[in-house]
């Protein structure tokens, strides 16, 4: 049987956007997550109510550019490319290399995971931590907007029909130390359960360690990634923990579900967060 | 060659190249490919069902199809092929819709509408037992056996404890899947599956034809533990009638996401043990073990005996009271899996002793050492332990493999070690092998003018495990001659008498103790012309061993005999429940992380008694994959049901053990040769699994002081145990 | 449009189907049966094969990503040297059960062992993640992976 959709497979980015400006069309980069979301009996045939753009072919999705001011990361961009990169911010790859396998990363793009923007998208908190920006383009326009704004929930972004995410920009950070930590329900090729990220810059020239710039992530626990200025300001500015710890655990609105409770995935974000931030405050 | 040579499997060769044809990798002449349809709710009455008319291509094949008997002949047939008029749990199949087209059978599929009457439905034990107050038959079966007296028992303390553990899933990596072709009369069904003559019985009850008319051949199976044992039997009677009334070879591979929501699963099980102690020993146990079975019984009632039989553990206890019930629920049907209710049981037992010797302030092994039995002893039904037992041996090999007392001095915080010790009986329980299975092989001897090659006929399957590998070495070593001129030949009721089904660690010492036997005697008249003492064996009719000749040909038929010291009574389970048994000691080191309460299994050090072990390699390969998916039951495998329905239906949401979830693994054994085992093995497969989950949970414990009584030990119950102690945070 | 497989180059046509699995392509329209589907989710690494030398699963990549690549199944990679040097260690290793996972596994074996000829424990670990084995415990895979990688020569 022939399908009842199309596939395009253009070789420009140009071409791309114009079929995207004629048509609503299901876009398929890596493929890691769709296949699975339109998975089907062996043999037969996807379903798709619209017809197929690929877009892991085009060239213009496939960069890695050290820009004044931040990366500029292909939409394109495999998550073993980003692992494999030699200069891309640490924590950032820190937290790539541990999401699915090595196949699925060699297939996975970056793009994919921010644009699916599942609850547990491990990208997603160094992005945000970051202050990380995505480029959305159309055939007519251009626009950038902090990943941040660009999620808006559980599997839902402000990408138009006609645009195509070709473009992350993480910001060259002032800051040289982060500590990230991701539990799942086994070791390893596991969806996050929490995920707790923190970047920081440690003032050397104090007899103590202290910290400053604090940027404080945290994935999986509620349907947005959990990031609160006024918090991390707070944590520079040295004010008692308990009241830290009791703010960010007022923010978390998890759920109970297959994999995990509300209670435990609460609690134990709120524990990591508080072993780090500890072992500043004695 | 000798039994002591170490080989390699002679069937990794073609598997490594991806050579090995699964059911999935066999394509037939004009086959077509069957899509399950299936209950949409959990219990109702079928109202009504739209079948749109079908286009060209396209058969539905239901209930009204069905040859003679609508039902899948396990021990009981209460199971239907197709539901007909009442439904009883979730996804149970209706009807298969079957075509060429794979796209046009499922266009079909949606098109299809059911009506559903919708009833309560029963989802959990605690309901079933309300249920049974009314309806008695929510007890699906029940059982109760003890020795001593409660009355005229002294102690001075009780300890009681309540224990639970969660369905547990196969998830062998091959899935289920079944063929069969309707050719010259002759239904045959191909599938991965352990048990050809239980699917050939099944057929043979559904269809009303005989053995001549139907055939089974198991073709190459990508493991089972279980899964594959009775399930198969359900999917070959649904395409055998589809076949027929095809005319047409009928695939029916279940997509993975069907197979983990629909298929048999390890039993949820609710254990209640008291324990009564008179001057810090166990004088008296009392239990009782519940099962949630789903909706049909299968071998539910088999899997409860045997958590039951094993119950006493490696104990000596004076008094004992077992009670059993298997609960009809409308959960997922529940039924066989490596250990087939001893890890239930055994979890409960081992942890219950190491929480009591917790509470009497002992060391966990001192206290269980104390309470061994020994050869000679009465077994809990009244049998003798006749074979030498070195549960002394075993537990002082294991302290010196672990190092423990140095270990257990130097511990640190979060840091526990737990000692579970284990038997498991080899083979079906009590009487079983003679009386339901009464297994025969046998061996043809074809001559040729470079040596003659030996084929074996039998219908137990490789599965992963190893048995063609070990019965081919069996009967090498016993004729002496190299493992290159014995064949094994894949299970074909056509030309494969029935040995029994691969289950119940059964294959090397049953199977092949009797490809031994016959071995034996086909050496001795190769060698010496002696012939087989032609005596008719009084129970069976025929002599034990047959030889017939010709002049290029020599066919050697054995049959099974039950050891004398075998005696069993079904009705009141008094006897020798098993005629050997093997045995397993576990020690588990676990670290546990008091910030995100997740327990890591660092370490497993394990020994065993498994009689003379067959092929090291091979025993090595159990252990090592039996210790994992133990792991996985311990710490990892968390399935659970709502209102009916598995929650965990996907690779993503059930989480076995990668290679980066497993611990450093010691192992070691002890050679205790079972005489009437071949060349001394006794039952090695399920053993494994069995006391890794106690081991565990006594280490979870041992580390944070805290009880866990319920498997799989998961990183939220540790967290929840912890809170909800006062004095901790 | 055309992709290589094992050897040989395939035309795919302007109005072929590019949402196909390139497992399905793989088993079905050319009969290639080594490549195994255990999940079809990308979970157990049955399926892996090669695309321009890297593992990846074939139930995951769709027909239009393959296109312009070179696929390598495990039927051609079993003509090669460094699969016999695999294969060789995981049968001295006992590393083959049910074998259903097995030429997964080694296409990940290969896959390791080219970027990182002496893999440490923990390389080896992380490497084979992404195989399930429900059979073997994983032990005697790693040790068939040190024998390779403890022999003279790299793959």
């Amino acid at each position: 049987m022939t399908a009842h959709f199309k596939s395009h497979r253009p070789s420009t980015l140009k071409e791309a956007l114009e079929l995207l400006a004629n048509q609503p069309l299901t876009i398929v980069a890596g493929g890691t997550d769709l296949m699975v979301r339109k998975r089907q009996w062996q043999g037969a045939t996807r379903r798709f109510s619209s017809d197929v753009l690929f877009v892991k072919q085009l060239e213009a999705l496939n960069h890695i550019v050290k820009h004044p001011g931040y990366w500029a990361i292909g939409a394109g961009v495999t998550q073993q490319q980003v692992v494999d990169h030699p200069h891309l911010p640490a924590y950032l790859k820190c937290a790539v290399s541990q999401m699915g396998t090595p196949a699925i990363r060699n297939a996975a793009t970056i793009g994919g995971n921010v644009v699916n923007a599942a609850h547990v998208a491990d990208t997603l908190p160094p992005l945000i931590a970051s202050d990380a920006t995505v480029v959305l383009q159309s055939a007519k326009e251009t626009r950038e907007m902090p990943v941040a704004t660009f999620v808006t929930g559980k599997y839902e972004t402000q990408l138009k029909p006609n645009e195509l995410l070709i473009e992350i920009r993480v910001p060259h950070l002032d800051i040289s130390h982060f500590s990230y930590q991701k539990l799942g329900n086994r070791s390893a090729s596991i969806l996050s359960k929490l995920s707790v990220l923190v970047l920081w810059e440690r003032l050397s020239d104090r007899p103590q360690a202290h910290l400053s710039k604090v940027r404080i992530a945290i994935g999986a626990v509620d349907d947005l990634v959990i990031r609160a200025p006024h918090l991390e300001a707070a944590v520079d500015a040295k004010q008692a923990l308990p009241q830290i710890l009791e703010g960010y655990r007022a923010l978390m609105h998890s759920k109970d579900d297959k994999r995990s409770t509300k209670l435990y995935k609460e609690t134990v974000a709120i524990n990591l967060l508080n072993q780090f931030l500890e072992g500043f405050y004695e | 060659m000798k039994i002591t040579d170490s080989v390699c499997r002679l069937d990794s060769q073609e598997k490594i190249a991806g050579q090995t044809k699964y059911i999935e990798d066999v394509s037939f002449e004009g086959m077509q490919y069957a899509k399950t349809l299936r209950s949409a709710i959990v219990c109702g009455e079928i109202a009504a069902i739209d079948y749109p008319d079908p286009p060209p291509g396209i058969t539905v094949v239901d209930a009204s199809d069905v040859l003679m008997a609508n039902e899948v002949a396990m021990i009981l047939n209460d199971m239907p092929i197709f539901a007909d008029r009442k439904v009883t749990y979730f996804g149970e199949p209706i009807a298969l819709i079957v075509g060429q087209d794979k796209d046009a059978v499922l266009d079909y599929l949606s098109a299809i509408r059911v009506h559903y009457l919708e009833k309560p439905a029963i989802v959990s034990i605690e309901a079933a037992l309300k249920e049974a107050k009314t309806d008695p038959s929510a007890i699906l079966s029940q059982h109760a056996y003890g020795r001593g007296s409660f009355e005229d028992l002294d102690w001075d303390m009780t300890f009681e404890r309540a224990y639970e553990t969660g369905y547990q899933e196969q998830l062998y990596m091959e899935k289920q899947g079944v063929v069969a072709t309707y050719q010259e009369g002759v239904i045959t069904v191909y599938g991965s599956l352990q048990c050809p003559y239980y699917v050939l019985n099944a057929l043979k009850h559904a269809t009303g034809l005989n053995e001549t008319q139907l055939r089974v051949v198991q073709s190459p199976t990508g493991g089972a533990f279980g899964g594959k044992e009775e399930y198969p039997s359900l999917l070959a009677c649904q395409v055998a009638m589809a076949a027929k009334k095809v005319g047409a070879p009928v695939q029916l591979v279940m997509d993975r996401r069907e197979d983990m929501a629909f298929t048999t699963k390890r039993h949820p099980s609710k254990i209640l043990l008291k324990s009564y102690v008179k001057d810090d020993h166990v004088v008296g146990v009392d239990c009782n073990i519940q099962l949630d079975a789903g909706s049909y019984i299968g071998l539910s009632d088999v899997v409860l005996q045997r958590a039951m039989l094993t119950l006493m553990g490696c104990y000596q206890i004076p008094v004992l009271r077992v009670a059993g019930q298997t609960l009809r629920t409308n959960n997922v049907f529940a039924g066989a899996f490596r250990g087939f209710g001893a890890p239930q049981s055994m979890f409960a037992l081992e942890l219950h002793m190491h929480q009591l010797a917790t509470a009497l302030n002992k060391d966990p092994v001192a206290f269980k050492r104390a309470h061994y039995v020994h050869q000679g002893e009465r077994t809990s039904t009244g049998g003798i332990f006749n074979e030498p037992i070195y549960l002394e041996a075993l537990t002082d090999q294991l302290m010196a493999l672990s190092d423990y007392e140095v270990r257990r001095a130097q511990k640190g915080p979060n840091e526990g070690y737990g000692f579970a010790i284990i038997p498991h009986g080899g083979g079906f329980t009590g009487d079983g092998e003679a009386t339901h299975i009464k297994a025969t092989v046998k061996l043809r001897c074809d001559r040729a003018q470079e040596g003659y090659t030996v084929t074996i006929l039998v219908s137990n399957v490789e599965m992963g495990q190893g048995a063609l590998t070990a019965l081919t070495k069996i009967v090498a070593a016993t004729l002496e001659i190299p493992m290159e001129r014995v064949f094994y030949q894949n299970p074909d009721t056509f030309v494969s008498p029935d040995s029994g089904p691969t289950v119940a660690s059964r294959t090397t010492l049953v199977v092949g103790g009797l490809l031994h036997q016959g071995a034996r005697h086909l050496k001795a008249y190769l060698d010496d012309g002696i012939l087989p003492d032609p005596t008719l064996d009084p129970r069976l009719g025929v002599p034990l061993i047959e030889l017939e000749h010709t002049d290029t040909r020599i066919w050697v038929t054995a049959h099974f005999k039950q050891p004398d010291y075998v005696k069993w009574c079904q009705e009141t389970l008094q006897g020798n429940a098993y005629m050997a048994y093997s045995w397993s000691a576990v020690l588990a080191r676990v670290t546990v992380d008091p910030v995100t309460y997740v327990a890591n299994c660092t370490d497993i050090w394990s020994v065993y008694d498994v009689g003379v072990p067959i092929d090291e390699k091979l025993l090595l390969g159990q252990i090592h994959g039996g210790v994992v998916q133990g792991i996985g039951y311990a710490l990892l495998e968390h399935m659970t049901s709502s209102n009916g329905k598995i929650d965990q239906t996907s690779f993503s949401s059930y989480p076995i053990p990668t290679t980066m979830d497993i611990p450093k693994m010691h192992s070691d054994w002890q050679i205790n040769r079972y005489v009437d085992g071949p060349f001394g093995a006794k039952a090695a497969g399920e053993l494994t699994l069995v006391a890794v989950a106690p081991a565990v949970a006594a280490a979870v414990q041992d580390a944070l002081g805290i009880e866990v009584n319920t498997l799989p030990i998961t990183p939220e119950k540790i967290g929840g145990a912890l809170h909800a102690l006062p004095t901790q945070r | 449009m055309h992709y290589q497989l094992n050897d040989k180059s395939y035309v795919v046509t302007e109005d072929a189907d590019l949402t196909r699995r390139l497992l399905d392509v793989i088993r079905i329209d050319h009969g290639l049966t080594g490549t195994k589907e255990g999940c079809g989710e990308g979970e157990c690494g049955a399926c892996l094969v090669l695309i321009d030398g890297q593992i990846f699963n074939a139930c995951l990549v769709p027909l239009g990503n393959a296109l312009g690549c070179t696929v390598v199944t495990i039927e051609h990679f079993a003509t090669t040297e460094a699969f016999r040097r695999i294969s060789d260690a995981l049968i001295r290793c006992g590393a083959v059960q049910c074998g259903y996972c097995t030429p997964g596994m080694v296409m990940a074996i290969a896959s390791l062992l080219k970027s990182d000829p002496r893999p440490t424990d923990l390389a080896i670990k992380e490497a084979l993640a992404g195989n399930l084995c429900r059979c073997t415990g994983y032990q005697t895979l790693f040790d068939a992976v040190k024998e390779v990688a403890n022999s003279d020569s790299s793959l």
